[in-house]
């Protein structure tokens, strides 16, 4: 089985302090970590070649030290790596991105599987992976929390929904991205560490991957950012001792709510 | 008889722990010898496995220093250094010592020649950590973050042969999680150990290999440190303060610093040594009244807290050193007890001993001779140096205090005109936490102090701005032999000082639950394992990862 992750280095948030002063993030010093939803895709690539066997693939699209996320997938088990990296690909939106990435996927060749998790913690929009799906002209389940049967020719896995999940079977080569139920992601082994600081990585660019280039970068990328901003602070919630007083206090607060949100909702 | 010693997957020809500032200088240093020797050799050293494992997420994540840096040492290290990118910039510009009372100073009329910083420089350690090691990666040293080194495989002959790393994802209850990873076995040829003060490692081969027999207890102090960015009215480029006094009583050894360092940010911080007597002593609450300072407050106004955290310094030098070489390994920086304790200082120690160390492994490298005879090279190269001269004539300096300020000033004012020796050459020490009283015998006049908010803050505040973090659901690093003995004697006699002094809020006492511990808060400084009155707390390396996150301490 040939098996190709797409993952994305992203700013890690939880190594984001919040000035106080400003309410601003502080971004200085902030390390870059692999996109936490996409070690679930990692995980499931690598669970699903040590039961059926074949390689898995990984695929990035960043600046030169994206590399790191590639040494860490390496690490952790993946078996190949593609850094795809260039100045004309800087800027690139979803759209771009996608597109960049089905190139790359195009020069792979063949395949089985493609998986990308749910969505990245940076910009939150799920879009890279269906527009992979859309480029590459692929069947796609996105949301996948359970990998029910695969096999040669067909996939059948559940897919999260917000009420429960659907079972939906599609033939391969699909694409999928997951969630994090679908698997606990492991830690790289000090032996895994030890060969993906031996390996050399190198760079892909757009030449290589016969990228047109009206399509990359802020050329290719019709989404603008019209403004950034932080939201309010919550403020804190009220917490009241159980007692019948307290139950009216309380069922008052709600019935207001209510209201509120029947005369705007 | 063929002699069967375990063969390990994972192989290094040398494998430093920790990497800090002894390891990268060594590791540095060795792949320069190595390299420069195969351009000049047809016999080359081709292969030679260089690994650094380091317990914090990334290089740097876990030093914190002052930090004042004697340049000298790096003209033996990196000639060109001045005309590098190097961060040794911030050149010390204004030299100021003071005795502090509570509520105003008086300067020294001169600084004593040992503790002039002219011509020295402000530095941020990590940041200079950070730039080494990436230049150690360019050369061919791996260095492997979040990986601690837990533990020591013997030969059968009792030689150091290998180290194993932690495991990773066991519960609160020591069993395996899903993603549950077993520690690694690692071969080695020589193991450097440079973990810093109170090394875990380094305990067990010096206890084991008897390195310390006849040697005086070592002896420690714990660093508070905070970082603050001042107005620019307020700073002062490259200016040093050292302070003695307030809020340390007479009885109590340690001083106050605050370094002016680059864009606005000034460290400052309170060294208190361990051996004191007051059982109710709160460390960073003592620091907390250093800023209340009038010296220090003036600077303060307006100013914003960036970074706060805490680590513990071998103060106990040229006595308490003892054999830094063993069967397969060697001990470097302040591990070794490579400290020089009338200048807080151990960074240009902690270098040289790392091209020392280098050097003896590189001998060894092209001998292939790993034997202790080959080993013990690097004991003479360390008596030999200027490292053993300048530790020697400081050899009483903390010692001196041991009885208060006012009898070590005069033994440290008769140790400069006696080369080091003083009244009393080589001072019984004892272990630190023998020092601490009772309650019942100590009188104490702690006033209750309560934080502003502003310039001042209580322990729970300040660890946010220590970054740490450890995965919450793993089993308890800190090791208590007997919890009764907290319960019950402890809380009696000594009201369970740990619930004080340790600078992170670790240990908390309740009436009903007893002792609380919070691993998750823990900084790593090691005070806890010190200064227990009942030396029943052990520290041991958490999961891999966990710790404070120091940005530029
Ligand atoms: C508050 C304070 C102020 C100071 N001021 C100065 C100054 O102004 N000038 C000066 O020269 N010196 C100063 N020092 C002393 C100086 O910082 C130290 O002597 C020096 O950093 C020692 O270097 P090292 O490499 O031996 O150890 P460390 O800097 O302690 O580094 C040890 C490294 O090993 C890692 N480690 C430890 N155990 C393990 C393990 N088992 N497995 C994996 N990793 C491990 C640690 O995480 C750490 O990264 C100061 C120290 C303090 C605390």
């Amino acid at each position: 089985m040939k098996l190709i992750v797409c993952l994305k280095q992203v700013p890690d948030t939880t190594d984001v302090k919040i000035d106080p002063q400003t309410n601003t993030l502080k971004r200085e010093g902030v390390r870059s970590i692999i996109n936490p939803f996409d070690l679930y895709a990692l995980e499931e690539g690598i669970k699903l070649k040590e039961k059926y066997s074949g390689v898995v693939i990984a695929v990035t699209m960043g600046p030169p030290q994206a590399k790191y996320a590639l040494e860490e997938a390496l690490a952790i088990g993946v078996d190949q790596v593609f850094l795809l990296s260039d100045r004309a690909f800087a800027g690139s939106d979803t759209l771009a991105t996608s597109y960049i990435i089905s190139q790359a996927i195009k020069k792979i060749g063949k395949f089985n599987l493609i998986i990308c998790g749910k969505q990245a913690t940076d910009g939150d929009t799920a879009q890279v992976g269906p527009g992979i799906a859309a480029y590459l002209n692929l069947p796609q389940i996105t949301f996948v929390r359970k990998i029910e049967e695969i096999n040669e020719k067909f996939i059948t896995a559940e897919r999260l929904t917000e009420e429960g999940y659907d079972v939906i079977k599609s033939k391969l080569p699909c694409l999928i991205t997951v969630v994090k139920e679908i698997n606990t992601p492991r830690h790289p082994s000090l032996k895994g560490k030890i060969k993906a600081k031996r390996t050399k990585i190198t760079a892909y660019d757009s030449k290589e991957l016969n990228c047109d280039l009206i399509r990359t970068g802020l050329r290719g990328s019709p989404t603008s950012v019209d403004k950034i901003f932080t939201p309010p602070v919550r403020p804190a919630g009220e917490i009241l001792p159980a007692n019948s007083e307290n139950i009216k206090k309380i069922a008052k607060i709600i019935n207001k709510e209510i209201e509120i949100k029947k005369i705007c909702p | 008889m063929i002699k069967i010693e375990p063969e390990f997957e994972i192989n290094f020809d040398i494998l430093f722990i920790g990497a800090g500032i002894a390891s990268i200088s060594a590791a540095y240093y060795l792949k320069q010898l190595i390299n420069q020797y195969n351009q000049e050799n047809k016999n080359k050293l081709n292969n030679i496995t260089i690994g650094i494992f380091e317990k914090s997420k990334a290089v740097g994540d876990h030093i914190l220093s002052g930090a004042v840096l004697e340049p000298k040492i790096l003209d033996e290290f990196i000639p060109a250094w001045e005309n590098s990118n190097i961060p040794v910039k911030i050149k010390v510009s204004q030299d100021n010592m003071y005795f502090l009372n509570s509520k105003g100073q008086i300067p020294f009329p001169v600084i004593p020649p040992g503790m002039n910083n002219h011509g020295n420089y402000i530095i941020s350690l990590s940041e200079l950590l950070k730039w080494l090691s990436n230049e150690c990666e360019k050369m061919g040293v791996e260095i492997y973050t979040s990986e601690p080194i837990k533990d020591l495989i013997y030969s059968k002959e009792g030689k150091v042969i290998g180290v194993k790393t932690g495991e990773k994802s066991l519960d609160k209850e020591a069993k395996k999680k899903a993603n549950f990873s077993p520690g690694a076995e690692i071969g080695i040829k020589i193991l450097a150990a440079g973990e810093g003060s109170y090394g875990f490692i380094t305990k067990k081969l010096i206890n084991k290999y008897n390195l310390n027999q006849n040697r005086e207890s070592q002896s420690y102090v714990t660093g508070i440190k905070e970082l603050w960015e001042i107005t620019p009215e307020n700073f002062s480029k490259g200016e040093v303060i050292h302070t003695f006094g307030y809020p340390l009583d007479f009885k109590t050894f340690g001083g106050g610093f605050f370094y002016h360092f680059k864009d606005n940010l000034a460290a400052l911080g309170l060294a208190i040594g361990l051996n004191y007597e007051n059982p109710k002593l709160n460390l960073q609450e003592e620091l907390q009244k250093f800023k209340t300072h009038p010296l220090i407050n003036k600077i303060l106004s307006k100013a914003k807290l960036i970074e706060y955290g805490a680590k513990t310094i071998s103060e106990g030098g040229y006595y308490s050193i003892g054999k830094l070489s063993g069967e397969g390994f060697i001990l470097i920086g302040e591990g070794a007890g490579l400290l020089n304790s009338q200048k807080l200082k151990g960074i240009h120690l902690a270098i040289k001993s790392g091209i020392l160390a280098a050097e003896t492994i590189f001998e060894a490298l092209k001998l292939n001779d790993f034997s202790l005879d080959q080993l013990s090279k690097y004991d003479q190269k360390i008596k030999e140096s200027w490292i053993f001269k300048e530790l020697h004539a400081v050899r009483n300096f903390h010692q001196g205090f041991q009885k208060g300020l006012i009898p070590g000033m005069i033994h440290t004012g008769l140790q400069m005109f006696t080369g080091g020796r003083g009244l009393i050459n080589k001072f019984k020490t004892q272990e630190d936490y023998r020092h601490l009283k009772k309650i019942s015998e100590y009188s104490s006049k702690n006033k209750e102090f309560t934080p502003d908010g502003k310039i001042t803050f209580d322990r729970l505040t300040e660890i946010y701005f220590s970054g740490v973090k450890h995965e919450e659901d793993q089993p308890c690093h800190l090791k208590i032999k007997d919890l009764n003995i907290c319960i019950n004697r402890c809380h009696e006699e000594f009201g369970n000082p740990c619930t004080l002094f340790c600078p992170a809020k670790v240990y908390e006492f309740e009436n009903k639950e007893g002792l609380i511990i919070n691993p998750s808060n823990c900084l790593h400084c090691k005070t806890c394992e010190i200064k227990d009155p009942y030396n029943i707390i052990e520290w041991t390396p958490p999961e891999g990862g966990g710790g404070p996150n120091y940005k530029n301490m």
